[in-house]
């Protein structure tokens, strides 16, 4: 009797996302229509992205450095959250961004091994009647990428150096649904010893992505008006419905000062607006065009 | 004084008899939540899902791991436990087998319920995976790609992004 991987029974299969990560899943799952089937939902994204650490943090418990959130009676808009991050930041003396960067104090080390044993599973704060709504992104690369391609054509480019930008390979997991209009905060903690902070933490986040490696900076082709946003420690771009859910806003995280505009380095850069692309324009300069 | 083990008695589906000691039985869940239901018996416990080959291999772990404390239920414990994909040296040893036989302790871990066992499988299984291009995946396990031309070029183009260009 010989046996092909396929042979056993879905129930074992099943199991294997738990001990993967996102990327490896991916690939087992590009390899036949069976195993793209079968892990093509939810449950296995979702155990895939406990594995790599994805995840919500329990802040109640955590002593680590955060930006709290009061989901209870008045809704937080994302400037409130923002500018309250950035009071906090400086009331503890801090200028310039706020890094995502682990310190390696032991005290930090105790706080990290604590939140990991929060993040035992992925959490999305979602109403009762959403389903959790965490798919690879592949689903969702598809549109960036047209997008990208239809600009391509319509635009010649000077430069010769251009590559499609890289998502963080725990990134690839996350994907949180259009169709669910309602869908609360996110909060997102990379896997590997570097990034451990959170990066988005916004009600009605659909999309985020962070670059690996991370990308220090970003032109922002905004309209006719490009700006320079720069990060040593690394930007992260999330989208974000406004609260009429008629608006797409694109938010660059973790974003520095920038030479023609007075962006506050501890909280993000808000952009009303579209992404039409993003590209590599060199190993350390992204380029996001927005249409307005 | 200590008394002799208790022995069980486990009869596989290819009719071989196996006098097991009691405690080494009982790492497999099944097995012991069988006992408890039929208390001391002189009747082989039937395990229809299990050839004398493979639940040999397993009789192995269960023997080498008869002191370990028992996985406990705990859901946090679990979840760190298969994060981490490291493999100790004697169980890496032990699962060094040809994959029709990872495979059956595999499937014999998942019938008999011997979770640490299963858990040593699946991260074999996860290890040969990982860093592997789906065709190399393929050969691997003897998978058939039967995805069509065109579907191919649907999941390049999905994960075209996503690769280093």
């Amino acid at each position: 009797m010989s046996y092909s991987l396929l042979e056993l029974p879905s129930e074992i299969l099943l199991l294997l996302p738990e001990y993967l990560d996102p990327a490896s899943l991916d690939m087992l799952s590009q390899s036949c229509s069976t195993l793209r089937e079968l892990f093509d939902d939810n449950l296995s994204w979702k155990a895939v992205s406990a594995n790599a650490r994805i995840g919500r943090p329990d802040r109640s418990r955590s002593r680590s450095r955060s930006r709290s959130v009061h989901r209870n009676g008045v809704r937080d808009t994302f400037q409130s959250i923002g500018k309250r991050a950035a009071s906090e930041e400086r009331s503890r003396g801090r200028r310039g961004p706020i890094n995502w960067k682990t310190q390696s104090s032991s005290e930090e080390d105790d706080v990290l091994e604590e939140v990991d044993a929060e993040m035992a599973h992925m959490q999305v704060e979602h109403p009762e009647e959403a389903v959790d709504m965490v798919r690879p992104l592949r689903n969702s690369s598809r549109s960036l990428r047209q997008e990208s391609n239809s600009r391509s054509r319509s635009r010649s480019r000077s430069r010769s150096k251009v590559r499609t930008v890289k998502a963080h390979p725990s990134l690839a997991a996350l994907w949180f649904n259009r169709s669910c209009t309602t869908l609360d905060s996110v909060e997102v903690i990379l896997p590997d010893n570097v990034y451990r902070e959170k990066l988005v933490d916004h009600p009605q986040t659909y999309y985020c992505m962070a670059t690996e490696p991370p990308q220090h900076k970003l032109d922002l082709h905004v309209g006719d008006h490009v700006s320079r946003v720069e990060n040593d420690e690394g930007i992260t771009v999330c989208d974000v419905v406004d609260e009429t859910l008629n608006t797409i806003n694109y938010i660059i995280m973790n974003a520095g000062v920038s030479e023609d505009g007075e962006v506050d380095p501890a909280t993000t850069l808000v952009i009303d607006g579209r992404l039409k692309c993003i590209q590599f324009v060199d190993p350390a300069t992204l380029e996001c065009v927005f249409e307005l | 004084m200590a008394q002799p083990p208790t022995k069980v008695i486990l009869l596989t589906s290819d009719n071989e008899e196996f006098q097991v000691d009691k405690d080494i039985a009982e790492r497999s869940v099944l097995i012991k939540n069988m006992l408890e239901d039929i208390g001391e018996s002189e009747h082989p416990i039937p395990l229809p899902n299990v050839t004398s080959n493979v639940f040999k291999k397993v009789l192995e772990y269960c023997d080498h791991h008869r002191n370990d404390p028992l996985p406990s239920t705990d859901d946090n414990s679990d979840e760190q436990r298969k994060r981490t994909t490291d493999i100790n040296e004697w169980d890496q040893k032990f699962i060094q087998v040809d994959q029709e036989m990872l495979f059956e302790i595999i499937l014999a871990a998942n019938y008999l319920d011997i979770k640490p066992l299963l858990d040593v499988g699946c991260k074999t299984v996860a290890n040969m995976i990982k860093g592997k291009t789906p065709e190399e995946i393929r050969k691997l396990f003897n998978i058939q790609n039967d995805f069509t031309p065109e579907e191919e070029a649907q999941i390049r183009k999905e994960n075209e992004w996503a690769e280093d260009r």
